[in-house]
């Protein structure tokens, strides 16, 4: 039943986190060369070497090393970044609300498009509404995302001179009240709206499939035969259940936006973890980019969890079960 | 018995009613399903004969930098004066080389784990599955940034990463047609004459299982393309070959002057995804009798 | 309302129904006319693909829309032509002046809405004035009045905690809901147990009656149009080929196909043909005591099947006939051994099987081999048809020592199918059609026995009229011996020497056909064919009906397990288990503590009314 569901579903958690921990740990472990390098940059002091040797305890055991790290890392200490020289867990903690912004902005606003679009194309079967906008989405779906940022920066920014080219805020504007705000916004539209197009593309394919193959059902038939009007059919009788693979790919598609974002930040300048990751990278400062990594491990796990929660809580048959 | 016997008497040999074409040949027949096919055997032949069509070295300094598209660099050049024409084929090669390696690794990986969760059911499948879903959860993306940030960029690792992140999905879709095959009645058949499990996995299950999932690879493969081509925009592809990516990446510093280096390697992938989508779509659709 | 008999209610003329496929356009209604009067009953009747749901569908604007399908012709209803009204007219109309019900209780209900919900939504989507609550008063009182017991105690319930006889029931309701002067009702007991079949058409009838409203009656099944309807269309590709009253159609028909069709039809009042005495030998088959259970998902353990024993003669045909979940499918699966028992044991001549292994496996399943029910599950849609009647012989290695190819057109030449289609895929061919190729498969090893689960049931009256007299034919021929599983107890009658009734895992009445038929002695065996419709407009009998359904497997009824739908039920039926024996004044073996030929008397229950068990 429902809390025996959740439970499992709890239990479940714990493995994933000590596989993704583990990924972690082996990939530190199979880099060539001396872990302490990997760790701590080719440039330390030997002091620095041999802080960070004694704090991940790399001269002991495998085992006891794989230990060490996983209480570092569930004390929420991600070690230091040498380049920035401040702790990792800092350096993301700053930049994270950029990101979570973009990605929830994208992912509301493909959810709420993507459905839209799925129900109007489905409505209209075969005709050539639906026809323009399966084919519509099927580019965006497959649209690379700096493509699409590139194209939108081009046209909409530097030609159109609509919306800003660069960053989040413009750098004349007050820090403060309701033009920062909006000015944010301003700055928001197009990375969120790049960032999103693929999300729209496959919310909006998925309800649409979702709700031929849901209005092609005897019970939606039952309905139009008790005189129930075409609306309420489709939004009420078939809309419910079509939506429920929707639910189910929401956890994947959190995955898939933050990935997304990468590209975006780096496209639009945007100061999130996206831009922070790539840096990090190019400055080879890998305990950022393994902070990062096991932040968004972690995020999309949940994410997934909370789908399946969501989806048992949506359709009965699973909760009785 | 009386009337039912004559009936049967009269019965003369019974034909088929008319051949109902063959699957491939009914995906391919859509708008989308031949479009798909042509823009996939496009990103092939690019890519298997990219020395041949290509008309210089993507690497070789052929003229003068940044030139607009023209007769003579029908894409214009990079930076460096480097023909974009030749850049975009040979990219197709990468993303070809890319495409085919993890194809091959993800159906292998997929079909083998779906078909033994599918079939044995019980422990093995709960076991399975346990490992598909962690699997499945894993950002592929940020292991292949954790993975270059480790070892260094290079196509290698990245097509073997990839291979080993990208089958969860095909072996869930394998897991559910076996599942739901494992008892047909054709299946049962077979055992009631004594079948051996091989033949059953193999001759009955298999070609049944197989088909969605094939349909789904083309949407992986363009998934895996996808990331591929964004690892390069990073500026995280491998340095010794051309890539659509990298060549987007260049175009990132000169967006302002040079819309065309933007424009030629990003569009050569969306053409190369689409092909791959509409193709599984169709699949698809002729599979499920949907449209 | 006109006056009854001169103007039609409704009044069909010319319709036209065209499919536009990729392939072509299909007319799958070829100009039909169709009128019903007031207060009357017509009964729409064809197989499939004649057109019969198709044309009401688009009587009613419950087709899917152009381009995939163009309707012409006309429909008045009380002088409106339907086919003109505009989406908005049609849809105020549609459950108000025409109430539906459909064939299929089991998809027809929302899955995730309550079932009294869907009920009062029926009433609301026609009275904006009405508020919620009252709705869902009226909404359990349409559902008391359909024959679902205390509905007070299920407002809270979701289709799938229902029966498929109850979820009936609450289509009905929800038909009637607004006293609408015309139901059409398409296959309403199709998929249902002859004896919930029976229970649905009399609450239909009444339902009908105390509405005094005309029907039309979709149905394949001519048993069930003499029952309810009071005037037949027949069709047959899309076309009228016959319209009559009930009693002229069966008296006298007077079109080919109705003759085909009544022909065809398995009845219970046919005189029985002879059939060649079987020889006096030991049993080539014995299943002794049986049990198959299993956990169920939901949770306790079905028991499929409870200690049952049998035995096959050679050459004979046991029929074994039950409802669904009797345990039927799941014996025929013990003995081919696709399920192995709990206990007991299958002997397969007098060699202990139930265990075999290896090569005593194998010797055992070159003879007994199996014909399943569903022809389109039944074949690998990957293999060509030689490849599937070739599987056996390949498997058994012996497909070239038995003659490869050669044999493989042998056996397609026995079922009377073309040779030269060896090479064809399962899809090429018709339901019927397959079939054969089943029973082709099936006989690749030459077999002793073969058991047949339900080998017809999905088939048309015809083409399961051809497919039993093959199965005839085949038997006296190759000396077959043949398990035939039913739930049609007519088709059974038809053929079988001796008939096994099964009900809740347990063998209930044994007997030679004559003797189970003519001379039943379980309560069971007697409604069971009580409630068979028979094809006699000009007697329809106010029969006793069995009530309830059956009870739950996971935890049966203790004693007799059918005790809870008796009418002869008493206290000792529920503390002891009656043996299948021979009782006093009979002569064969009945598993009821009263056992006689006298039918129960008048229970409790004589109408559809009667509440519901579980």
């Amino acid at each position: 039943m429902t809390r025996r569901y959740v439970v499992r579903r709890l239990l479940q958690l714990g493995p994933t986190a000590a596989a993704i921990l583990l990924v972690g740990f082996l990939l530190i472990h199979l880099a060539p060369g001396d872990p302490v390098l990997a760790l701590a940059g080719e440039n330390g002091d030997a002091e620095y070497y041999a802080f960070v040797r004694e704090k991940f305890g790399l001269d002991e055991p495998l085992p006891t090393q794989l230990a060490t790290y996983a209480g570092n890392v569930l004390r929420g200490d991600l070690g230091t970044s040498y380049v920035l020289g401040r702790p990792v867990s800092d350096v993301i903690a700053e930049r994270l609300p950029a990101t979570l912004l973009l990605t929830g902005t994208a992912l509301v606003f493909s959810t709420v498009a993507g459905v839209a679009i799925g129900v109007f194309s489905a409505t209209r079967r075969r005709r050539w509404p639906d026809v323009t906008v399966t084919l519509a989405t099927l580019a965006m779906y497959s649209a690379p995302v700096f493509l699409l940022g590139q194209l939108a920066i081009l046209l909409l920014a530097l030609r159109a001179g609509w919306f800003p080219v660069q960053g989040m805020t413009d750098a004349r504007s007050s820090a403060t009240g309701l033009s920062h705000v909006l000015d944010v916004g301003h700055h928001l539209v197009l990375p969120a709206l790049a960032l999103a197009a693929q999300e729209v593309a496959a919310v909006s394919r998925l309800s649409r499939v979702g709700l031929l193959d849901e209005l092609r059902r005897d019970h939606i038939r039952t309905a139009r035969a008790k005189g129930v009007p075409e609306r309420t059919v489709v939004l009420s009788h078939a809309l419910r259940r079509a939506l429920l693979p929707v639910v189910t790919v929401l956890g994947g598609r959190t995955g898939q936006l933050v990935a997304g974002a990468v590209v975006v930040e780096v496209v639009f300048g945007w100061p999130g973890i996206g831009r922070l990751l790539v840096t990090a990278m190019q400055a080879r400062d890998a305990p950022v980019v393994l902070g990062v990594f096991l932040l968004v491990a972690v995020t999309v796990v949940v994410a997934n969890l909370l789908t399946d929660l969501l989806y048992a809580w949506l359709d009965p048959r699973v909760r009785y079960r | 018995m009386s009337a039912t016997a004559e009936l049967a008497g009269a019965q003369p040999a019974a034909t088929p009613v008319g051949r109902r074409p063959r699957l491939l040949v009914r995906s391919l027949r859509t708008p989308g399903g031949a479009v798909g096919a042509g823009l996939s055997l496009l990103l092939v032949a690019a890519g298997l004969l990219a020395p041949l069509l290509a008309p210089t070295d993507p690497f070789a300094v052929d003229g003068p930098p940044l030139t607009a598209p023209s007769g003579a660099y029908p894409f214009g050049t990079d930076a460096l004066g480097r023909d974009l024409l030749s850049g975009v084929i040979y990219g197709a090669r990468t993303s070809l080389i890319v495409a085919a390696s993890v194809a091959a690794m993800v159906i292998v990986i997929g079909t083998t784990v779906g078909l033994w969760a599918g079939y044995f059911g019980g422990w093995v499948d709960d076991a399975l599955m346990r490992i598909t879903e962690l699997f499945q959860v894993l950002p592929r993306f940020f292991m292949a940034l954790v993975v270059i940030a480790f070892f260094g960029p290079g196509l290698d690792r990245l097509v073997l990463l990839l291979g080993v992140t990208s089958w969860p999905l095909l072996a869930r879709v394998i897991r559910v047609e076996v599942l739901a095959l494992r008892h047909r009645e054709f299946v049962e058949a077979a055992r009631v004459h004594g079948a051996s499990r091989t033949r059953i996995l193999l001759r009955e299950i298999l070609p049944n299982a197989l088909p969605p999932g094939i349909a789904l690879l083309g949407l992986v493969v363009a998934q895996v393309i996808l990331i591929e081509a964004s690892l390069g925009f990073l500026g995280l592809g491998d340095p010794n070959v051309t890539s659509w990516g990298t060549l987007a990446s260049e175009a990132q510093r000169f967006l302002r002057v040079a819309w065309w280096l933007s424009l030629f390697p990003g569009l050569a992938i969306l053409l190369a995804v689409l092909g791959l989508n509409l193709l599984g779509d169709a699949v698809t659709d002729a599979l499920t009798g949907r449209r | 309302m006109r006056a009854a008999g001169a103007t039609p209610l409704l009044s069909v003329r010319d319709l036209v129904v065209e499919f536009h496929a990729r392939s072509g356009v299909v007319r799958a209604v070829d100009g039909i006319d169709l009128d019903v009067h007031p207060g009357e009953t017509l009964g729409v009747v064809g197989e499939s693909g004649s057109g019969k749901t198709v044309s009401m569908l688009a009587a009613v604007g419950l087709l899917p829309a152009a381009p995939y399908c163009t309707v012409r012709g006309q429909v008045l209803l009380n002088g409106r032509d339907l086919l003109t009204l505009s989406t908005r007219d049609l849809r105020a109309l549609r459950g108000r002046e025409i109430g539906m019900i459909f064939q299929d209780p089991m998809t027809s209900l929302h899955p995730s809405f309550r079932v009294v919900d869907q009920v009062a939504e029926a009433l609301l989507v026609h009275d904006s004035a009405l508020a919620d609550r009252q709705a869902r008063t009226r909404a359990l009182e349409l559902l008391e009045r359909v024959g679902v017991a205390r509905p007070d105690r299920r407002v809270r319930d979701y289709p799938h905690q229902w029966s498929g006889g109850m979820r009936q029931r609450a289509m009905i309701a929800i038909a009637i809901a607004n006293d609408p002067p015309l139901l059409i009702a398409d296959e309403p007991t199709t998929a249902l147990d002859v004896t919930i079949q029976a229970q649905i058409l009399d609450v239909l009838r009444r339902a009908r009656d105390e509405l005094g409203a005309a029907a039309v009656l979709i149905t394949h099944d001519l048993g069930v149009v003499a029952e309810l309807a009071d005037r037949v269309s027949v069709l047959q590709s899309g076309r009228v080929v016959e319209s009559a009253t009930v009693e002229e159609v069966f008296a006298a028909p007077r079109h080919p196909h109705t003759i085909t069709l009544l022909d065809a039809l398995p009845r219970l009042d046919r005189p029985l043909a002879e059939r060649r005495p079987v020889a006096e030998a030991p049993p080539v088959l014995e299943v002794e005591d049986v049990a198959v259970h299993y956990a169920n998902p939901g949770g306790g353990v079905v028991r499929a099947v409870d200690g049952v024993s049998l035995s096959l003669l050679p050459g004979e045909t046991l029929g074994l006939v039950g409802e669904s979940g009797c345990g039927k499918s799941t014996l025929a699966r013990t003995i081919v051994r696709l399920v192995d028992p709990q206990a007991g044991r299958v002997r397969f001549g007098g060699r202990d099987i139930t265990r075999a292994r290896g090569r005593a496996l194998r010797g055992v399943r070159r003879a007994l081999a199996m014909v399943f029910q569903d022809p389109y599950a039944s074949l690998n849609p990957r293999m060509t048809v030689g490849e599937i009647v070739a599987a056996p012989l390949r498997i058994a290695g012996c497909y070239r020592s038995s003659g490869g190819r050669r044999r493989v057109a042998e056996l397609l030449d026995m079922v009377r199918l073309d040779p030269a289609s060896a090479d064809r895929l399962p899809s090429d061919f018709s339901g019927g059609q397959r079939q054969r190729v089943g029973i082709a498969r099936a006989l690749a090893l030459s077999p002793r026995v073969l058991v047949l689960d339900e080998p017809v049931s999905s088939l048309d009256v015809s083409i399961q009229a051809q497919v039993v007299g093959l199965l005839d034919q085949l038997q006296r021929e190759l000396g077959l011996t043949y398990l035939f599983i039913s739930h049609d107890l007519s088709l059974v009658r038809q053929i079988s020497d001796r008939v096994a009734v099964m009900y809740l895992g347990k063998i209930v009445e044994l007997g030679t056909r004559e003797q189970v038929y003519e001379r039943p002695t379980h309560p069971y065996t007697q409604s069971l064919l009580a409630a068979v419709p028979s094809p006699h407009p000009e007697r329809r009998s106010s029969r006793t009906l069995l009530v309830g359904e059956v009870a739950d497997p996971t935890d049966p009824p203790s004693g007799c397990r059918f005790r809870t739908r008796c009418a002869k039920a008493a206290p000792e039926c529920a503390e002891e288990v009656p043996a299948l024996v021979v009782r006093e004044g009979s002569d064969h073996p009945s598993a009821c503590h009263f056992a006689s030929t006298a039918p129960p008397g008048s229970p409790a229950g004589t109408s559809g009314s009667t509440p519901d068990a579980g």
